[in-house]
Parts: C-alpha cells; sequence; structure tokens
C-alpha cells in the first residue's frame, strides 16, 4: 500500500522586488523558498492513513524543482513521510502545472501508489491544476478541494467532501485509486520534530531526470507562454485622509455601505 | 478550429452567476463570423436553455444528464465536443467544479490553458489572457503559440454577467457514455455561527499590538459590540491572555473563511496574520505607520490613532 | 563543533562561538552575533552576511538587523537595497543621512521623512522637496522643528496644513496664522493643540461647529472653567472628548444626570473618580459601565463582591482582572462556569494557593495558557504545561520567568517553531541547549539563540569559567 504526495516549493516576495531582464519574471535574488501550505496539508492526510493503518503503508513524496527544492522534500520527510523523489532539469525552467502533471504521471506508472494527494493549489501561481491535470492524463478518478476524507488503505472507494463556494460542501463517494487535491483546514499539520528534521538528512531521495522517465523535449512544452510579466497598478490601499473625525466618519460610511445598514 | 464554448456551470438545477460572466467575456474576444456555443449539463437543460440565451450567444447545447457535479460527464462531453468542432477557445468559470474537470481535459487533450484569468484580449490576433502571480503581487501577460484550441478558466465577479437576449438555438445532447468515477451522497451546510466564531463572522474589527494594554482591550470589545461585529485580534494579544485564543486571527489562529469586512487596527500585517484575512475583500487598515505591511493589503487605509478613530466611530454606531 | 560553542565562558569562547558560526555560514546567525561583537569579529562575520545580494537584501529590510551593519550597507546602496534601507524602521540617523544624498525618487525620500530617526537636519532639507507626499510625511514626522513646521504652515496643500497644525512642535505664532488660512479640519487640529493660543481657544468654545468643540474638547491645556463649559455641552461627543481629558476633576463630573451610557462608559474608565461616582456607576444598568467600573482600582470590596455575581461573564471576568480583587473573590471566581473568566484568575500572579489549586484540572486553553505564564503555577503543573498537547498552551511556559529547567528545555525542543523561537530569551535556558538551537531550521531560532549566546559570552570574562549557567539578560 503506497499513497504518492507531490509537493512545490513556492517562492514569495516582499513588498519590494524588481523584474529580470527580459521582463518574464521577477530577479530571483528578491524569492523567499517555502514549501506550499497546502502541501502541509497533504502530507499530513497522507501520515495520518499510514498511522492509522499501523505498519505496510508507504508514504513517497515527489518534487519537480532544481537543488533549492530539496528544502520543501526534506522538510516533509522530517515529518514522517518515508522517502523522496527528486525530478530535474534545466530545460523545466518554463515547466507549468501541465508539463509537472505529466511528470507526475510518469512517476505514478512506475511507483503505482494506491492514492495520489495533490494540495488543492499553490499560494505563489494558485493555478489549481496540477494535481487534476496528473488525473486527466492518467484517467483517474479525482475530486478537488477534499476537505474531508474517510478512506481505509486497499478499500476500493473512499468518501469525501469537497468544500464548495460559501462553505458549502458536497459529500461524495468516489472509486480508488484516485487523485484528491487537498484542502487547507482538512486537519491539522504537525510540524517536525527536531529528531525527524534530523532523521530526514538520512532518507532516501531519488534525483531522476525527465529523460530517466522517458520524457523528451516535445512532452515538456508548456500550455502557455508568459509575454511580459509586471506589478499591478493597484496593490496600495485608498487612503482615508482627514482629520481623525473625517476618517472616522467615512469608516463608519464604508461600513454602513458594504453591510448594507 | 474556430468558435468559442463557454461551460456554463449549476448546482441543483440552478444556474451560477459566473456562467454569465463567462459569456461576456467570450463576446470580448469573439472575431468576426465566429460562433458562440454554450454548453449546460444537467437534469433539465431545456429549462436552463433560455435564461443561457443572452448576451450574442449563438447556440445552446443542452446535455441531459443529472444535476449532480460529475467531473467524468463533462469532460467525457467536453472530449467529444473537442474532437467534432474543434473550439479555438473553451471558457470555464474559475470555481471549484471546474477545478476539477478543467485542467483534466486540457491536459489530456494537449488544449492551450491557464486558469483563474483576469481579462482577455487580442493582440494583433493573438489571444492574450492575463492572470494573477506571486500571491496576486504581479500580474502576467500570457499566450499560446502553436496551440489550436485553448481552455481557460476565469476569475468571478470580474465580468459583467451577460444580458440582453439572445436567438440562440438549442441543439440537445444526449449524455455521452462515461465511466463515472464519482457519486453524490448529499450535502453539508456551513457551520452554524454560535459563540466566538472568526470563521463564521461577516464583519470582524480586528486588533493588535497597537492597543499597548490589557486595559484598552475593553472599548474594543465594546465597540464591536456596538457595531455588529466580531472582535478578532493579532497573536500577541492572545497570548498575553488579553483575549481568548479563539479570537486569534491568522496562521496559528483561526481563518476569517467567510469575512467580507475586516477592519484592522493596530496590526501590522505580518504575513503570519495576514494569511488568516488576505483574501477578505475589504480590508480597511487603521495604523499610525503609513509604512505598516497591512496597507499593502487593505482596500482602505486610515493612517492615525486607532483610539481617536475608535472614539469617533461610536459617535457613529 | 558543539563543544567549541558550549564552552563560551571559557578563555577565548567568545572566539570560538564567532568561528563555529562563520564556519556554518548562516545568514541568521552570523546577525545575531553581529551587534554584540567587537571590530575583529564583526570583520570575521561581515562576508558570511554578505555573501550574495539575496542577503543584502535580507538583511536592509530587516528590522532586528543591528544599526551599524545597516550604516555599512547605506554606504553603497543600490536602488532596491537603499528603498529597504530608507523603510527599516532600525536604520539610524547616520544612514539616513547617507541615503538622503542619493535619492532619486520621491517614494525614497517619503519614507526618509517619515522615519523615527530621521533628525531635524534631515527634514529641513527634504521640507523643499518638490514631491508633496514628501513635505506631507515631513509635516506628520513628530520630530520635525518648529522652524520646519512654521514653513511648511505656508504650503499650498491642504493636507500639509492640517499636519502642520498638528505637529507637536507647531509654536503659538505658527498655529495662529494656520488659524487665518486654514480650513475646518486645521481649525479642529489648533483647537486640540497644547500650544493653542488663548484668544484662539476662546474663539473655539463659542464655535457653533461640534465638531470643532470635541477637538477643543480633548486639549490637555484647558483651563477648570472651560472645561467645565465643555463637559455641559448639549452635544454627546463633546462631553465625551471632556471626560476623557486627562485634566478634568472628579468634580466637574457629574454622572447623576448624564444621560447618555456611553458617556456613563467613559466616565468609568476614569482613574479618579469619588466613592459615590463608583458607587453609581457599579449599579449601572449599561453592562458596559458595569463592565468598566468593575476594573477600577477604588472599588471597595463590597461592590467587587457584587459585580463577581453579575451575569454578564464580560463583568466577572473584569472583577478578575481587577487587581484590588481581595483573595476570597479570586478563589471564588476560580470556580466561575466561564473558563475566560477563570482564566482572568490564573493571569494573577497574587492568587492565593487555594485560586491556582482549583483551577489545575481545567482543561481549557486559555485558562492552562494563563497558568502557563503565571510564576505562582506549582512547578509539576508548570511541567504538564510545557507537555500540553496544544502548542499555544505549550508556549505560554516561554513568558513564566519560574518555569522549571525541565519544562524550558521541553520547549527548546518544541516541534512548534514559533516556541522555540519565543524560549530563546528564557534565562534558565542553558549554553548546550542553545548552542544546539544554532543548529535549528528556523531563521529567527537561530538569529536570537547566537545573539544571546554572543551576550553571554561577552559578558562573561575568561576567568569567570566556572560554565554555570547564569542571568545575563
Ligand atoms: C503561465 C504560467 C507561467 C508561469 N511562470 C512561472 C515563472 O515564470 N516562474 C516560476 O517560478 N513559476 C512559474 N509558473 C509556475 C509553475 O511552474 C508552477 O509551478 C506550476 O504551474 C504548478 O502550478 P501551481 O504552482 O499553480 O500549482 P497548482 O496547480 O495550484 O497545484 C498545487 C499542487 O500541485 C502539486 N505541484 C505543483 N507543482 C509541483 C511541482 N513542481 N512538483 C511537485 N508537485 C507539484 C503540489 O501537490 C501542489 O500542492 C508559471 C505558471 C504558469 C501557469
Ligand atoms: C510560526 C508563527 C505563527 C504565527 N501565527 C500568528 C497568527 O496566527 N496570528 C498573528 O496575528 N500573528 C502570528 N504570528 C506573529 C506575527 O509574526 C507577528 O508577530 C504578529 O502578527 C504581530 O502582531 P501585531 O501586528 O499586533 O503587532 P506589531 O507587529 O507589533 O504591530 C503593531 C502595529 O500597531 C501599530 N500601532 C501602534 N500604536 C498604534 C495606535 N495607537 N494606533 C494605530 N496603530 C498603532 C504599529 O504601527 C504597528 O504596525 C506568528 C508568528 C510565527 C513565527
Amino acid at each position: 500500500m503506497k499513497i504518492l504526495v507531490p509537493v512545490k516549493q513556492i517562492a514569495s516576495l516582499d513588498d519590494q522586488f524588481e523584474m529580470r531582464d527580459d521582463g518574464r519574471d521577477v530577479d530571483d535574488d528578491y524569492f523567499e523558498k517555502d514549501l506550499n501550505e497546502f502541501d502541509h496539508f497533504s502530507v499530513e492526510q497522507a501520515l495520518l492513513i499510514k498511522e492509522a493503518a499501523g505498519d505496510g503503508v508507504e508514504v513517497v513524496v515527489a518534487i519537480v524543482g532544481d537543488d533549492d527544492a530539496d528544502d520543501a522534500l526534506r522538510t516533509v520527510l522530517a515529518k514522517g513521510a518515508d522517502r523522496g523523489i527528486r525530478v530535474w532539469d534545466d530545460a523545466l525552467a518554463g515547466a507549468d502545472g501541465i508539463v509537472v502533471a505529466k511528470i507526475l504521471a510518469k512517476l505514478v506508472e512506475r511507483e503505482k501508489p494506491d492514492m495520489v494527494f495533490t494540495g488543492a493549489q499553490s499560494t505563489d501561481f494558485g493555478s489549481a491544476a496540477t494535481g487534476m491535470a496528473l488525473a486527466g492524463i492518467l484517467g483517474w478518478p479525482h475530486a478537488a478541494v477534499v476537505s474531508h476524507l474517510d478512506y481505509t488503505p486497499g478499500a476500493p472507494s473512499a468518501t469525501l467532501r469537497r468544500e464548495l463556494e460559501g462553505g458549502l460542501e458536497e459529500v461524495m463517494s468516489i472509486r480508488c485509486p484516485a487523485v484528491l487535491s487537498i484542502q487547507l483546514g482538512i486537519n491539522q499539520p504537525r510540524y517536525a520534530s527536531l529528531r525527524g528534521i534530523k532523521q530526514a538528512k538520512q532518507k532516501q531521495v531519488d534525483e531522476l531526470s525527465p529523460d530517466d522517465l522517458g520524457l523528451g523535449e516535445d512532452d515538456l512544452r508548456p500550455a502557455s507562454n508568459v509575454r511580459r510579466m509586471y506589478v499591478p497598478e493597484r496593490g496600495k490601499a485608498e487612503l482615508i485622509t482627514g482629520t481623525a473625525a473625517e476618517q472616522a466618519a467615512r469608516l463608519a460610511e464604508i461600513i454602513k455601505e458594504i453591510r448594507g445598514m | 478550429m474556430s468558435g468559442t464554448i463557454v461551460i456554463a456551470m449549476q448546482r441543483n438545477g440552478e444556474l451560477l452567476t459566473s456562467s454569465f460572466e463567462a459569456i461576456t467575456a467570450a463576446r470580448g474576444v469573439k472575431e468576426a463570423g465566429d460562433t458562440l456555443a454554450v454548453v449546460i449539463v444537467a437534469a433539465d437543460p431545456q429549462s436552463l436553455a433560455g435564461p443561457l440565451s443572452v448576451g450574442g450567444v449563438d447556440e445552446v447545447i443542452a446535455v441531459r444528464a443529472s444535476d449532480d457535479f460529475q467531473p467524468d460527464l463533462i469532460e467525457a462531453v467536453l472530449d467529444d465536443l473537442i474532437g467534432q468542432r474543434k473550439p479555438a477557445l473553451i471558457l470555464v468559470p474559475h470555481g471549484v467544479d471546474a477545478w476539477s474537470f478543467a485542467p483534466a481535459t486540457a491536459a489530456r487533450n494537449g488544449l492551450g490553458f491557464s486558469t483563474d484569468v483576469l481579462a482577455l484580449r487580442r493582440e494583433g490576433g493573438d489571444l492574450v489572457a492575463t492572470r494573477a502571480g506571486y500571491a496576486e503581487k504581479v500580474l502576467m501577460d500570457i499566450d499560446f503559440p502553436g496551440k489550436e484550441t485553448v481552455l481557460l478558466t476565469l476569475r468571478t465577479n470580474v465580468f459583467e454577467p451577460a444580458a440582453g437576449q439572445a436567438q440562440a438555438t438549442v441543439t440537445e445532447l444526449a449524455a455521452p457514455s462515461a465511466d463515472i468515477a464519482t457519486k453524490h451522497e448529499g450535502w453539508k451546510p456551513p457551520a452554524d455561527a454560535g459563540g466566538i466564531d472568526i470563521p463564521g463572522a461577516e464583519f470582524i474589527l480586528s486588533i493588535g499590538r497597537g492597543v499597548a494594554d490589557e486595559a484598552n482591550v475593553e472599548q474594543f470589545l465594546e465597540l464591536a459590540d456596538k457595531m455588529g461585529a466580531t472582535l478578532g485580534c493579532s497573536r500577541p494579544i492572545a497570548d498575553n491572555g488579553w483575549l481568548p485564543k479563539a479570537r486569534q486571527v491568522g496562521q496559528s489562529g483561526r481563518l476569517a473563511a467567510n469575512c467580507r469586512l475586516y477592519v484592522a487596527m493596530g496590526v501590522s500585517g505580518s504575513v503570519q496574520h495576514q494569511w488568516g484575512m488576505k483574501h477578505v475583500e475589504n480590508i480597511v487598515a487603521v495604523n499610525t505607520d503609513p509604512e505598516a505591511s497591512i496597507f499593502s493589503i487593505a482596500r482602505y487605509g486610515i493612517v492615525g490613532d486607532m483610539f481617536e478613530i475608535a472614539a469617533e466611530l461610536e459617535n457613529h454606531f | 563543533m558543539m563543544a567549541a560553542a558550549t564552552d563560551i565562558r571559557g578563555a577565548g569562547g567568545q572566539d570560538a562561538l564567532v568561528a563555529r558560526v562563520v564556519a556554518g555560514g548562516d545568514l541568521y546567525a552570523a546577525l545575531g552575533l553581529y551587534a554584540g561583537a567587537g571590530p575583529g569579529a564583526r570583520a570575521a562575520l561581515e562576508p558570511v552576511i554578505f555573501a550574495s545580494p539575496r542577503q543584502k537584501l535580507i538583511t536592509a529590510a530587516a528590522a532586528f538587523a543591528p544599526a551599524s551593519l545597516l550604516d555599512r550597507l547605506a554606504a553603497d546602496a543600490g536602488e532596491a537595497l537603499a528603498l529597504r534601507l530608507a523603510k527599516n524602521p532600525a536604520t539610524p540617523t547616520s544612514a539616513l543621512r547617507r541615503l538622503l544624498g542619493r535619492c532619486g525618487d520621491a517614494r525614497m525620500a517619503r519614507c526618509l521623512a517619515a522615519h523615527d530617526h530621521a533628525d531635524a537636519a534631515i527634514l529641513d532639507e527634504l521640507a523643499s522637496h518638490p514631491a508633496v507626499e514628501v513635505r506631507r510625511a515631513v509635516a506628520g514626522n513628530p520630530a520635525a522643528p518648529a522652524g520646519v513646521i512654521g514653513r511648511l504652515a505656508a504650503d499650498d496643500d491642504g493636507l500639509i496644513r492640517r499636519a502642520a497644525a498638528a505637529a507637536p512642535e507647531a509654536d503659538a505664532g505658527t498655529l495662529a496664522r494656520l488659524w487665518q488660512t486654514g480650513d475646518d479640519g486645521v481649525r479642529a487640529e489648533i483647537a486640540a493643540h497644547p500650544n493653542c493660543p488663548a484668544d484662539l481657544l476662546a474663539a473655539a468654545l463659542r464655535s457653533t461647529d461640534a465638531r470643532l468643540r470635541r477637538r477643543l474638547a480633548s486639549n490637555p491645556s484647558l483651563g477648570a472653567a472651560e472645561l467645565e463649559q465643555l463637559l455641559a455641552d448639549p452635544d454627546d461627543g463633546v462631553r465625551a472628548a471632556a471626560v476623557r481629558n486627562p485634566t478634568v476633576s472628579d468634580a466637574g463630573i457629574d454622572t447623576g444626570r448624564e444621560p447618555s451610557a456611553r458617556i456613563r462608559r467613559l466616565i468609568a474608565r476614569r482613574h479618579q473618580l469619588g466613592a459615590d461616582v463608583i458607587a453609581r456607576l457599579a449599579a449601572d444598568p449599561d453592562p458596559w459601565v458595569r463592565r468598566w467600573i468593575a476594573r477600577h482600582p477604588d472599588l471597595p470590596a463590597g461592590l467587587l463582591a457584587r459585580l463577581a455575581q453579575d451575569d454578564d461573564p464580560g463583568i466577572r471576568r473584569s472583577v478578575a482582572r481587577n487587581p484590588a480583587s481581595p483573595p476570597d473573590l479570586l478563589v471564588r471566581l476560580a470556580q466561575d462556569t466561564a473558563p475566560w473568566v477563570q482564566a482572568g484568575v490564573a493571569l494573577r500572579e497574587d492568587a492565593p494557593p487555594e485560586a491556582v489549586g482549583a483551577l489545575l484540572s481545567s482543561r481549557d486553553r486559555d485558562v492552562l495558557g494563563a497558568l502557563g505564564r503565571n510564576p505562582a503555577t506549582p512547578a509539576t503543573t508548570l511541567k504538564a504545561i510545557a507537555a500540553s498537547g496544544d502548542a499555544d498552551v505549550r508556549r505560554s511556559i516561554a513568558f513564566n520567568r519560574a518555569a522549571p529547567q525541565a519544562a524550558v528545555l521541553l520547549l527548546a525542543a518544541d516541534p512548534y517553531p514559533l516556541n522555540r523561537a519565543m524560549i530563546v530569551g528564557h534565562p534558565l535556558l542553558d549554553d548546550g541547549a542553545l548552542a544546539d538551537l544554532l543548529d535549528d531550521p528556523d531563521p529567527q531560532v537561530r538569529f536570537a539563540a547566537a545573539r544571546r549566546l554572543g551576550r553571554r559570552a561577552a559578558s562573561f570574562p575568561p576567568r569567570n569559567s566556572d560554565g554555570k549557567p547564569g542571568d545575563d539578560e
């Protein structure tokens, strides 16, 4: 019994940053890298299933990313995932969710997991695409934005809830194996213990290239191309000026307007 | 390789407004002579065909199936339409249902693809879409070189819903045979809001370390009460024991999941605090420091003293 | 590697610590050590800190970066770096002055003009900046000297004139001129200004504009007669502002006839109140009035006891937080049905053992978090709290100076990074545990651990090498 959890390393920006010379991305001096928030929850869900089942469940984590992405992989290994796979080649620099999904599909062929959990979206680009694209390529059952899951390893189906707009949830059953994209709040993610962090350094991480997986140049072409990237005009608050009395009066108006009072 | 298809979405047989927004977006980039078709999959699609005949729609494709959302079925419908009609553009509202089927369809059919698109236009004949990146800090213009069909999901509440009666023809399609792997089992409404309920609150007044002292906290509880707001706070306030932990907003506290108006006073706007409230549509920041990061995510900003503003605010409620 | 660092109190301990951090190459540990380091150590740490453009950017924006380092960075800062420095509240005056010489765009100049460390000379120069937002920032900087404010008061921009009218250093002459030229907003600020000339105070008092009288009522230099008049003003807002004026004496306040609950609430928040006023407010029909008065330090025992039985748990919480509440009342409130009331007792260092005892079996996170902070809580309970399943509850130990060392060490190994970051400052954390935290996965923990170790090393001259942990901060 095996669960595959693809995770992503995201890049966040401070308030001030500069564009790269070609104007198609941000200068990477300004990036702060971190594990995608959603992946804390997807990994936790896999670990909870592993722990509830006693032994016999292996949690494999996978990432498409360069050396830097090792940090994200070690972060989830430290929480208790059993081993990792990292796929990279410089040709992947322009990869989007569709390309990542193609690579993950090859990993699924290789690893033959019983379930795949991805994050519902990433906190930097938020395409909400990678997991379900993977399912599309595999032809596997799939559900997005899963906020609750009942699943026993090996069972032919699972019951889950999908979180819809406005907090409404749909209860759904799904045939397994399946690809599920996991929503924030589905569980309480753990922090790695300091011991876990030390152990993670010893855990096995396979490094592969797209070539190793039988993927050629044609397979790595993204579904879109960035023409230019720029800072939006807005983003700064509309300032309410005046004396405190005037400011408060305007604020009261805004409150009443939005509250429909 | 011509024509646009909009996928209209329904829940329990009721059309979602975002379907009409997608029709507007489709018209905006329609080329002369192109047809605009809307697909609706529902138990009684004929009854929805009329309402969807708006804003220049030429054809409504009505697929009779269940009202339940079944990604496998919509994907089968799309696979067939892509094969038979070779549309240049497929537009879908970026709702939770689309998250399930749009990427799967795009990946399997090798389409040009992007999600959460904010704007759409033609540049010298090329379709160019705009989406945000790096947690909304940047925008990017993207195109789809070499792609015969492009599928895009559209951010909701950006495009005006289409109106104005059109003379669409209605084509009824039988549901294709598909291997359906999911089954609708029921609904679970959002949790009832009782007691201190940050996740459920629509209006939150939140205070941070600017409040300075435990004795000052009370007046903001009072103000929140008067305004009909739920009082929230930053972590240091809860850590000090000045307010219950259930009121803390942020990464190690609660997510203001249903909030529509968030007034932050004396909160600097750390990333951890933002985690719990950044998504709120209307954020008002009150802070003495004009460079506080909270202003970079606020819709309205007041550079001023939270005590003065609070005292003045009382005159209005 | 670890041995060298744990022995920071011996001869050469400080050098060994620096050598270890340099060898590790970690930006955050290096930043932590830098502030307390001597010239030699600084020279060794700088290459680690300035290793890449990215690290320079991080340092320039870090409010915890040592001032001298920011000064160094200002010497050859490019545009992005300079802007970060200008926005960083820790950037010292000397660095701001360097940046001033090279500030091309208005945004940068505005950040400098608003900076807490901008001195009179910097503000004087920026007051003539062509961009209006820069001049606005100067006018809004409380450090702007009277001369600069006087000049800005003649500016065409309404917001600048308003800010000038509110500037602490604005003198009577400037205010008088502004009164002539300014709009209602400007006049309101003048009416509230401690330097407002007497004739203008009088004019404001006669004004029919309630907003003006409201601001006037908050002026700390008003005389008793003027305050009395404002306390009887027909406008609620004016009376409210007057009640809040710290110079109002209790004698002027008439609670008996005050019709507005809002104003009675404000009165209940005042410090100096007579016994009869307190008694009347304690029986007020408005729960918020009672809630405020329940916190009043002069509330007599009888009234405290009565309010401790109020139906409103918010009022009982206030009693629990009132420093005047006697021990027996605290014992009673410790058994309150509302956990938030119990938590109020649990926060009190003066809570009698019986009250604390009644709380020990609580499972409420607010109660446990409060007990965890409280030095009066028994050591065994603190140890249990340090091992709680709830990370927020465990963190409270970090704020407890009397926490037993076992609890402190538990927190230093806490899986929750924030808890480790908080415990770094605890006096009972020994050198060995601190040294372990130099390798922590969390940057802020590494920074804080290095800073503390650096300070300890510096405060221990070589002869004092007994290796006992000490309270060094
Ligand atoms: C048009 C476009 C332009 C882009 N340009 C750039 C760019 O210039 N620079 C840049 O850095 N990025 C860029 N990206 C981001 C891109 O490379 C994303 O990593 C990729 O599209 C995944 O999408 P997402 O981040 O939105 O994740 P989502 O589709 O929102 O899904 C998140 C989940 O998918 C899985 N997942 C996603 N990515 C990976 C991965 N790499 N490895 C393993 N699992 C993964 C994880 O489970 C994660 O929780 C661009 C994306 C698009 C669509
Ligand atoms: C792992 C981790 C998890 C965390 N989780 C959370 C979380 O869930 N929620 C959370 O909030 N924090 C969280 N934090 C803490 C976070 O990093 C910040 O320390 C915290 O949010 C700061 O709170 P603040 O804005 O109230 O205080 P500060 O940052 O001190 O800001 C106070 C602000 O008040 C302004 N101010 C001062 N006086 C006045 C006045 N009179 N009028 C108006 N404004 C005034 C100041 O200009 C300043 O901007 C977490 C930290 C870590 C490391």
